[in-house]
């Protein structure tokens, strides 16, 4: 590994072994690489915009906690997946004691998550929000997320068959339902 | 609806371009990360990666000269524990000299019927048995009638 190259340029593997060598720097491109996808991740899950920047800072403190020693043995979002994932649920469930949990993705049943879009963008939120927990997680993390299937099936910890079914079924949801089969002609 | 179908055929699991953007519109937040948190964050990482600070080998004068002194009595004692003593072959109670005694202890050692180490076999026939109590007490007389004056 050439130390000289510039952090940017360098991959994931790369970066994490500089991290094990002590090197903070490569921490800063790791970090800057992967904040915006896990903040909107968390405030997928969360719903909230300040929940989602607590998630974003105990996401990393976890990954932190890791060095030295950390090895990457997939990719960096397969891993950092389950942790959003649990410490979005963790947030949502403290914020919310008071009131029923009820789904944790449940957030896009209520909140179309940009308000200013197209109609036929509402319509997705209001259509997406009927499709069941696991389908609508598949379908995000393989067209919003860009995981490939066999990453999903690694972040879900469920088989690969299971992955390909889900997203059939959620794709299928789509194509019948009035409100989005356009999509598809 | 039921996961446990036949897998999909790959082809049936693309989306259409539009359907991925609106996807991607509806559910992606840009959300602005206040510069105190990634300071937070960059700052947990310099302490977490920061290197562990090695410890000095410099010891104080005052405490290093005793300490090696303190060392090569201490290793003297280890090598001299460890460095097998020479005895005469025959000194079985290792007071120096081989007497009397020293029959009378290998006698009981055989009595016993304990198996006895090679460097009891004083005639050197390859066993230990009474012929050596008789070889270590004619050695006793022996030494006895050299050194009397």
């Amino acid at each position: 590994m050439d130390p000289e190259r510039p952090s940017a340029t360098r991959t994931d593997l790369e970066l994490i072994a500089a991290m094990n060598s002590g090197d903070d720097r490569a921490f800063e491109a790791l970090y800057s690489r992967y904040r915006d996808w896990v903040t909107s991740l968390a405030c997928r899950f969360t719903g909230d915009e300040s929940l989602a920047l607590d998630v974003l800072q105990e996401t990393f403190l976890y990954f932190l906690k890791k060095f030295p020693g950390f090895k990457l043995t997939a990719e960096m979002k397969t891993f950092l997946y389950p942790a959003v994932k649990n410490l979005s649920i963790s947030a949502r469930r403290k914020a919310e004691r008071h009131q029923s949990t009820e789904g944790e993705l449940a957030v896009l049943e209520n909140h179309p998550a940009n308000p200013t879009a197209a109609t036929n963008s509402v319509d997705l939120s209001v259509v997406l929000a009927t499709l069941s927990e696991e389908h609508r997680e598949v379908l995000l993390l393989r067209f919003v997320d860009g995981l490939n299937l066999g990453e999903i099936a690694s972040a879900l910890e469920i088989p690969l068959g299971t992955v390909k079914s889900r997203l059939h079924n959620a794709l299928t949801t789509l194509r019948k339902d009035p409100r989005t089969k356009t999509f598809f002609e | 609806m039921n996961d446990n179908v036949p897998p999909a055929p790959e082809q049936n699991l693309a989306a259409p371009a539009r359907l991925v953007a609106a996807l991607k519109e509806s559910t992606q937040r840009k959300i602005f990360v206040p510069p105190t948190v990634d300071e937070a964050i960059l700052k947990a990482a310099r302490t977490q990666l920061r290197p562990a600070a090695k410890p000095s080998l410099r010891w104080p004068r005052r405490v290093l000269w005793p300490a090696l002194a303190g060392a090569c009595a201490i290793a003297a004692l280890i090598v001299r524990m460890l460095t097998p003593a020479q005895f005469a072959p025959g000194d079985l109670n290792r007071d120096g000299k081989v007497d009397i005694l020293d029959s009378f202890a290998l006698a009981r050692e055989l009595k016993k019927g304990n198996p006895l180490p090679a460097y009891l076999d004083v005639n050197g026939d390859g066993v230990v048995n009474e012929q050596d109590v008789n070889s270590i007490a004619s050695r006793a007389v022996a030494l006895g009638k050299d050194n009397r004056p």
